[in-house]
């Protein structure tokens, strides 16, 4: 049975429902779609009930339109509901199993996760690290997974990043949800898409990346070429790609590039950097040799050409120039070292090259940085040895004694470092040489700062990682105490913003070891001492309660050297020294905060010192704990 | 006690308390733990903001619904100290065991005492229930005003039909709503629903026309509903003043009108069914706009006659803080008493008290058989219920599966018998009900025997019936594509 006429009533009487019954008369085609189902009306009873029903409705006065018009519609739709179809036509394809993966999870434990995905506004980061922290198991269940890889697109980008990095941590099973719907010219989401893919099949997705590529715009299509880089086979490709890409797209194809490894790609390279000089800050992250023997070369050439001082940097040599020096990156190999010993026997024509305008340009001082740095990140081998007898060969350069005491922390005893280098640490103000000697003890200091007492791992580290050869010899402790020549090495909050510490200070708080009693003991009066000095009554005395000392006796004198203090911060060190000092030491403490009378007047802060000090005061001695912040803050006057 | 996450989920009043008391055990709030010789009761001590700390303890006497005391002063039952604590039996922290502390023994006399006392009134043949005294009079006034009230939602809609649809925009729609609000105050909270659903879906139409086709028929859909029960209501209501029979009734209207059922009142008409054996096919949560409040369904089936049940949570946004949240449910249900709402179809049950335990391997093997026989029997049922005007224009079935694939880009079922159906997203569900894409990542291949759950509908796109899966009944397990 044709059933048009009956669906063709249905949209009319839809449309007079929507336009207004009042208008019923005048619509023709409501009567043509009535006059149609004429037919079917004849053949069965339903329809002739419907079509009863149209005839009232269409001669009904206005008042009653409404009405029949609903019941006429209720009857239609009934009828249109029975003679639903169903089936559907064609070959059936299975569905592929194993897609996916269930967890047996219920609403409550996803509902936030899923909500935080997939909704604006704050507080959803700490959600999605939670359940990432607690239940990783949660990001691969086939509920969750499509919101995680929707949320690659997050309107907040360090969600979106978070996304990319959980996606790049489940399983690789997880690829074919990131291929589908995959829109080649799509925004950053695509383009995160295409990072997580490389990143979980590696050389794997090379195919796949190339297929898409032709495809691909803009953000995506960087990525694209960026990922290419993970496959040898796709050298031929991101050669072609330098030649027909522009702008960011051929960045990315540099970038890749350097991920390569050859022949070609090392002859690429050298016409790239002969072309476009800028280029050597793709080979930063390389270490491969033939990257390693450009960036030297072409350094050693750059630099050469400035060495004898009758020309002069422009400011765009002096900017190139600077790129190929943060593109020796962490490399390390035989010709490099070769590269720092050539570096080394002219390192005074280095520091002597000025720019255009007779600027010191510090290319000297830049490849030191390098080398440091480089040193910090490397293990034993050659270039460590190079380093312990750098400032052995050539004294005169005092920057080396960095390098080279670096490197003896690494390697050697600590009681070989302390007697080497501990002498440089001045406890005396020297009357012959003092310019070179200020500065290696500056120089030594400066080294210092890179080395502290990791409390977790219970050994000292050096700043990128490597633990020293040996923990730090107690002396170095009890000489830097004594220390008297102290260069200006910036100022600190370590404890947030109630008062600054100097750099020496901090420095020395964060290389001397807690537990060790000796160093300690070194500590203790040092810090007292300089609470007065400086009036650090708040982080002194926290640098002082970690080494088990205690801030009795100086703390209201080191107070009175600043500006009256705000009680909370009081209350907050005096809470913090109860943890860790008799109740009484600590009372004593409210004593000589109350006898100082150093709180701020405003805000009533001074009257409500003076309420809860005694009071604390009183509930210490009575045996009970040291009170809440809400307990000081309800005497408040 | 063997606790769970999800079981410790399911007794939190909303997932954020529990996230905190998650939290509170993560950070090493709490100490002093201790549990009892028999391991039935926990307790320990939780740092608060306050000087002293709060003692938290949970009674598992009731395994299925244990007590939770804190002396903390949190309105949310349990509080996330309580909450926390169970963390920290689930994370297997050291309890050292100690004599049950004299006040929590107190308090378990006192609560055996009343149970004991509770149970003693429900055996004495001799102190029956004293039956409550219907005020007549005040019920007749109801009745009254209700009749008022159909006549005024009666003159509503031919307004808004003469009118049309299309005008219901502007000042015109703050009358409307205005006129709705009224209907409540005629206790008929069910027609004032369906006014503000009405509007809802007119207005949507602004915001979005290119889904005008599809919002208009929605309303109208509504419309006719609501011209039904205006017309059944009135003819309901006339009868019960007539009769002066002011009783609750068998009769989906009394719901439709805006009555809500108490559980004592499905007990006097007796539709109670005894020891009931149910396990959850589904959950899902979604927010009534028009009732600005949360609905949480469950989707149950009777493991002994295989009839399909919901349950609906409802929780105002208003009082969201207060209302406890349902959760999805794993193993069977143990319901002594399970109260059926009247209607047709995707009946809703409640229960006052139930025991949750794994299925066994033949319960769940036996899920899948209690499926439709076919195809066919499936769409005549569903076919017989939604064209009553006063149904929900889908149905929950249960469909065994010959197979599960994919013709084009349309997925289909096919069942044993070789017939058809599309598999589609229920449009009005909302894109968080989604489920076509889970059904393409099936962690597994669908064994022989499976069923699969959902609700099917009427696609007035191409004029057909569809179903939105909803789960995969294998007789290994329960694959939830919802929750």
């Amino acid at each position: 049975m044709n059933l048009q006429p009956l669906y063709d009533v249905k949209e009319r009487l839809e449309y007079a429902a929507i336009a207004g019954v009042s208008l019923l008369g005048e619509d023709f085609r409501l009567q043509r779609a009535a006059e149609g189902l004429k037919p079917l009306a004849a053949a069965s009873p339903v329809f002739g009930k419907i079509d009863g029903g149209l005839t009232k409705l269409l001669s009904a006065p206005q008042e009653q339109r409404a009405g029949l018009l609903l019941d006429v519609l209720a009857l239609v739709d009934a009828v249109a509901y029975t003679q639903a179809k169903t089936g559907v036509e064609g070959e059936l394809e299975p569905l592929p199993a194993g897609g996916g993966t269930y967890h047996q999870i219920s609403y409550g434990q996803i509902s936030p996760l899923l909500t935080a995905l997939t909704t604006t506004g704050g507080g959803r980061m700490e959600v999605i690290q939670s359940a990432w922290e607690n239940h990783p198991e949660f990001f691969e269940d086939y509920r969750v997974l499509p919101a995680v890889v929707r949320g690659l697109g997050d309107s907040y980008g360090e969600i979106a990043e978070l996304n990319a990095r959980i996606l790049k941590q489940v399983r690789p099973s997880v690829v074919p949800v990131l291929k589908q719907g995959f829109d080649p010219a799509g925004k950053k989401e695509m383009a995160r898409r295409v990072e997580v893919i490389s990143a979980l099949e590696g050389a794997q997705a090379a195919p796949w990346l190339r297929e898409v590529l032709p495809s691909a715009k803009k953000d995506v299509r960087a990525a694209v070429i960026t990922a290419l880089g993970v496959a040898a086979e796709n050298s031929a490709l991101l050669l072609d790609l330098t030649k027909s890409e522009r702008g960011a797209n051929r960045d990315a194809a540099l970038e890749a590039l350097a991920k390569q490894d050859g022949a070609e790609i090392a002859a690429f390279w050298e016409k790239e950097l002969e072309q476009h000089s800028q280029s050597v800050k793709f080979l930063q992250p390389s270490n491969a040799d033939w990257a390693i023997g450009l960036v030297t070369t072409g350094l050693r050439q750059k630099l050469e050409k400035f060495l004898d001082g009758r020309t002069r940097p422009t400011y765009d040599e002096g900017t190139d120039l600077t790129t190929w020096c943060w593109a020796i990156g962490k490399k390390d190999s035989p010709v490099m070292l070769e590269f720092w010993r050539w570096a080394d026997s002219r390192m005074e024509a280095l520091d002597r090259i000025e720019d255009e305008k007779g600027r010191p340009c510090f290319f000297g001082v830049k490849l030191t940085e390098r080398l440091e740095d480089i040193l910090c990140h490397t293990g034993p081998g050659p270039l460590r040895d190079y380093c312990l007898n750098l400032f052995n060969s050539r004294p005169a350069m005092t920057r080396y004694v960095h390098i080279s005491f670096l490197a003896a922390l690494l390697s050697l005893p600590a009681a070989e470092v302390y007697d080497k280098y501990g002498s440089y640490i001045l406890t005396k103000k020297p009357l012959l040489d003092r310019e070179r000697k200020e500065t290696l003890n500056n120089v030594l200091l400066k080294s210092l700062t890179k080395v502290y007492w990791n409390n977790g791992q219970g050994r000292h580290v050096i700043v990128g990682g490597q633990p020293a050869g040996e923990n730090l010899d107690s002396r170095w402790i009890e000489r830097l105490t004594h220390a008297v020549c102290k260069p200006n090495m910036g100022r600190y909050y370590p404890f947030g913003g109630v008062d600054e510490v100097n750099g020496f200070d901090k420095t020395l708080a964060e290389l001397a070891n807690p537990g060790d009693p000796e160093q300690c003991a070194q500590m203790i009066p040092y810090l007292r001492k300089r609470m007065v000095e400086t009036g650090g009554w708040n982080s002194l005395s926290r640098y002082l309660l970690r080494f088990g000392g205690s801030p009795k006796g100086v703390l209201g004198e080191a107070m009175k050297k600043g500006k009256p203090v705000y009680i909370y911060y009081v209350w907050d060190l005096l809470n913090e020294a109860s943890k860790v000092l008799p109740a009484g030491e600590v009372a004593q403490l409210c004593r000589e905060v109350l006898d100082a009378k150093w709180i701020r007047p405003a805000g009533r802060e001074l009257a409500m010192a003076e309420l809860t000090l005694p009071w604390t005061m009183e509930q210490l001695r009575a045996g009970r704990p040291f009170p809440e912040w809400s307990e000081w803050n309800k005497m408040r006057p | 006690m063997d606790l769970t996450e999800q079981f410790i989920l399911l007794q939190a009043p909303n997932p954020a308390a529990a996230e905190n008391g998650r939290k509170l055990s993560k950070k090493g709030s709490f100490s002093a733990h201790h549990r009892t010789e028999d391991g039935t009761l926990y307790w320990a001590e939780c740092a608060g903001s306050g000087k002293n700390p709060y003692r938290v303890s949970i009674d598992f006497t009731n395994q299925d619904a244990p007590t939770c005391r804190c002396s903390c002063p949190s309105r949310q039952f349990p509080c996330k100290h309580a909450l926390g604590l169970m963390f920290e039996i689930l994370g297997a922290k050291p309890f050292e065991t100690a004599d049950i502390p004299q006040d929590i023994a107190d308090k378990r006399a006192k609560q055996a005492a009343r149970a004991a006392k509770k149970e003693a009134a429900a055996d004495d043949p001799e102190k029956p229930a004293k039956p409550k005294k219907p005020n007549a009079a005040a019920r007749k006034k109801k009745l009254a005003r209700q009749l008022e009230g159909l006549d005024m939602a009666e003159k509503m809609v031919d307004e808004l039909l003469t009118s049309g649809l299309g005008t219901l925009a502007g000042s015109s729609a703050q009358t409307f709503d205005k006129l709705a609000k009224d209907l409540g105050s005629c206790y008929l909270t069910g027609p004032q629903t369906a006014f503000t659903r009405i509007a809802l879906t007119v207005r949507s139409v602004q915001k979005d026309p290119a889904q005008a086709d599809a919002a208009y028929a929605e309303a109208l859909r509504l419309l006719v509903a609501l011209r039904s029960t205006i017309k059944k209501g009135r003819v309901f209501l006339e009868g019960k003043l007539e009769a002066g029979d002011f009783s609750a009734e068998d009769s989906a209207l009394f719901e439709a009108l805006g009555g809500v059922w108490k559980l004592e009142d499905l007990d006097t008409i007796g539709a109670v069914k005894q020891n009931a054996r149910l396990a959850q096919l589904s959950f899902d949560v979604s927010l009534d706009q028009a009732k600005k409040e949360y609905v949480e369904r469950g989707w149950w089936i009777d493991a002994d006659s295989g009839e399909l049940w919901q349950t609906l949570n409802l929780r105002p946004l208003k009082a969201l803080k207060y209302v406890k949240g349902e959760d999805s449910r794993f193993g069977l249900l143990e319901v002594p008493a399970l109260y059926i709402y009247p209607g047709e179809g995707d009946r809703r049950v409640r229960w006052d008290n139930a025991s949750t335990r794994p299925l066994t391997a033949q319960e769940q093997a036996a899920l899948p058989r209690l499926a439709q026989p076919d195809l066919a029997a499936a769409v005549k049922l569903v076919k017989g219920k939604i064209k009553n005007t006063l149904a929900p224009k889908f149905l929950a079935v249960l469909l065994p599966i010959g197979q599960l694939g994919k013709i084009g880009d349309e997925y289909v079922l096919e069942d044993p018998a070789g017939d058809r159906i599309a598999l589609r997203d229920r449009a009005e569900d909302g894109a968080d009900h989604a489920c076509m894409e889970r059904l393409g990542m099936l962690p597994r291949a669908v064994p022989a025997g499976s069923a699969l759950f959902g609700l099917m509908f009427y696609d007035g796109r191409d004029k057909s019936l569809c179903l939105h899966p909803y789960s995969v009944v294998t007789p290994d397990e329960i694959l939830r594509l919802q929750y």
